[in-house]
């Protein structure tokens, strides 16, 4: 029995695997993807997150395939494709979503600390797009994006994170070249502040020169727009990209900030 | 029917990218007012909607008149009670000359495809604002982004026109409305085909073809629909958080 859906028909029978989404971003993404009919592998490290993901999906008489895995192991950003495509049976999109934020400093750098960064970040939507290139050949419109950041445009406050989000900028740039043959598409979406758990954890913390609530108005004050975005704006761009709508659009890096980058 | 309920004024509706987004965006809704300069070709979209049972408001004009860029808004908003979404989208061609410039070479790029869609705009922003918002979509090009291969002109206007984009995207965003452009590769349409037959600048058609189908990853011409639907995302609600942007549609043109 499946509810009534917005796009019945846009995406029906995609398949679609997206890495963090347990929560913010992905998690909007999971349910947008599945309401317009793809079959969502939601991947995420938290097993509870994906479950209540997974649940959501179900619930609307959509269909979604669990996969929990920690991308800052080795070889974990290979075997969640390899899962993904066996329980979809192929793959037509990947969305690689999971990222940290970072440490703040880089004096007194802790080198864990940092790999993980990296890891998360660079690492492991490299090793998932080569998993995932042999599927998406395979497809009619294969189709990837990344989550990348206006830190990956612009410097962020983290010298780390920003560092990851501009490699993954110039990762989708020039894969989009190498794949473009097979009529893969691959391109990055660059959030501004959104109201999600990875981006009130960064607010908390706050920075060495702003409380948490300084920090709050000052990432506020700097979108033209006003506001924070909701996890659904983000996730909208995502889909765009992905789906067959933005066909001519590949190696592009997507700002979806409020106006941010555009002063 | 992602446009259900607004009020947009397309020009350069006549042929190529405009006259597919009409037809997508009457599929997904809007109420249409098309505009464009050769009357035949407006002629034949009207009753080309006709024919699908959608009525669409035309207004024939030459955009390059000062007063015709204000008064196409104004028309439009007349006719529709109202205006949520202006996509400038008419645009012309540049010419190759580079020395001993006059007038007459700058001049009708720099009013088709800058002087227009300002004055467009700053008719466009009160009406926008009694609806309670709005978007903005101009065309610009790869070509504002990147320097053209022929026409140094051509890159002046789409590069001022970026910078348009971006400043009033600035200044409207507390208003509601988003300022966007699209920034289109190489595109199947009337204008481009016929440079590639033609040549620009220095270069005879054969050469600029082999060129420019060289330069684009996805190995071939954007289809003026793709486009459309890209203005057609910049235009609706599904981009709510994006402003300020130069979108490239150009199949990895730029990404080189």
């Amino acid at each position: 029995m499946t509810k009534q859906r917005e796009n019945p028909v846009e995406l029906e029978g995609f398949r679609v695997l997206i890495t963090g989404a347990g929560a913010g971003i992905g998690h909007a993404g999971a349910l947008l993807f599945a309401r317009a009919g793809a079959k969502v592998a939601v991947m995420d490290v938290s097993a509870d997150r994906v479950e209540e993901t997974v649940e959501a999906i179900r619930k609307e008489g959509g269909h979604a395939l669990p996969i929990v895995g920690d991308l800052a192991q080795q070889g974990v950003s290979e075997r969640i494709v390899e899962e993904a495509a066996s329980g979809l049976d192929g793959l037509d999109i990947l969305w690689c979503n999971a990222g940290i934020v970072g440490p703040l400093e880089i004096e007194g750098l802790d080198e864990a600390e940092y790999d993980g960064t990296v890891a998360i970040n660079l690492t492991s939507p490299i090793m998932s797009c080569a998993t995932a290139l042999p599927y998406l050949r395979r497809s009619p419109a294969g189709s990837i994006v990344i989550t990348s950041s206006v830190a990956g445009l612009v410097g962020a406050t983290r010298p780390v994170y920003s560092a990851t989000k501009f490699a993954v900028v110039g990762f989708v740039k020039s894969l989009a070249q190498r794949v473009a043959a097979d009529a893969i598409r691959v391109n990055a979406i660059c959030p501004g502040p959104v109201l999600t758990p990875l981006m009130n954890d960064m607010i908390e913390k706050g920075t060495n020169s702003m409380t948490a609530a300084e920090y709050r108005a000052y990432l506020v004050a700097s979108v033209p727009l006003g506001r924070m975005a909701a996890p659904e704006e983000i996730a909208q761009a995502a889909f765009w990209l992905a789906s067959p709508r933005s066909s001519f659009v590949t190696g592009i890096a997507l700002p979806v900030d409020g106006g941010h980058t555009a002063r | 029917m992602k446009l259900r309920g607004k009020k947009v004024l397309i020009t350069g509706a006549g042929s190529g990218i405009g006259e597919a987004g009409v037809h997508l965006f009457a599929q997904e809704g809007a109420r249409i007012v098309a505009t464009g300069r050769d009357a035949g070709k407006i002629e034949a979209l009207a009753a080309a909607m006709k024919s699908k049972n959608i009525a669409i408001d035309t207004i024939v004009a030459d955009l390059t008149d000062e007063e015709a860029s204000r008064d196409v808004v104004n028309r439009a908003a007349a006719l529709m009670g109202g205006l949520h979404i202006l996509w400038c989208n008419a645009g012309t061609m540049g010419p190759g000359e580079i020395e001993h410039l006059d007038h007459s070479h700058y001049g009708p790029t720099m009013a088709a495809n800058l002087t227009s869609v300002m004055l467009s705009c700053g008719e466009a922003i009160d009406h926008m604002r009694s609806a309670g918002g709005g978007s903005i979509v101009v065309t610009s090009s790869t070509s504002g982004l990147v320097g053209a291969m022929g026409s140094p002109i051509y890159s002046a206007s789409k590069f001022g026109v970026i910078g348009w984009v971006k400043s009033l995207a600035q200044r409207l965003a507390t208003d509601g409305i988003r300022v966007n452009a699209v920034c289109p590769g190489p595109t199947a349409t009337p204008q481009m085909l016929s440079v590639m037959e033609k040549g620009s600048g220095k270069l005879s058609g054969a050469d600029y073809s082999r060129i420019l189908l060289s330069g684009i990853p996805l190995g071939r011409l954007g289809d003026p629909l793709e486009l459309a639907q890209a203005a057609l995302w910049l235009a609706s609600d599904d981009s709510s958080y994006v402003t300020g942007v130069a979108m490239p549609v150009d199949g990895g043109y730029t990404c080189r």
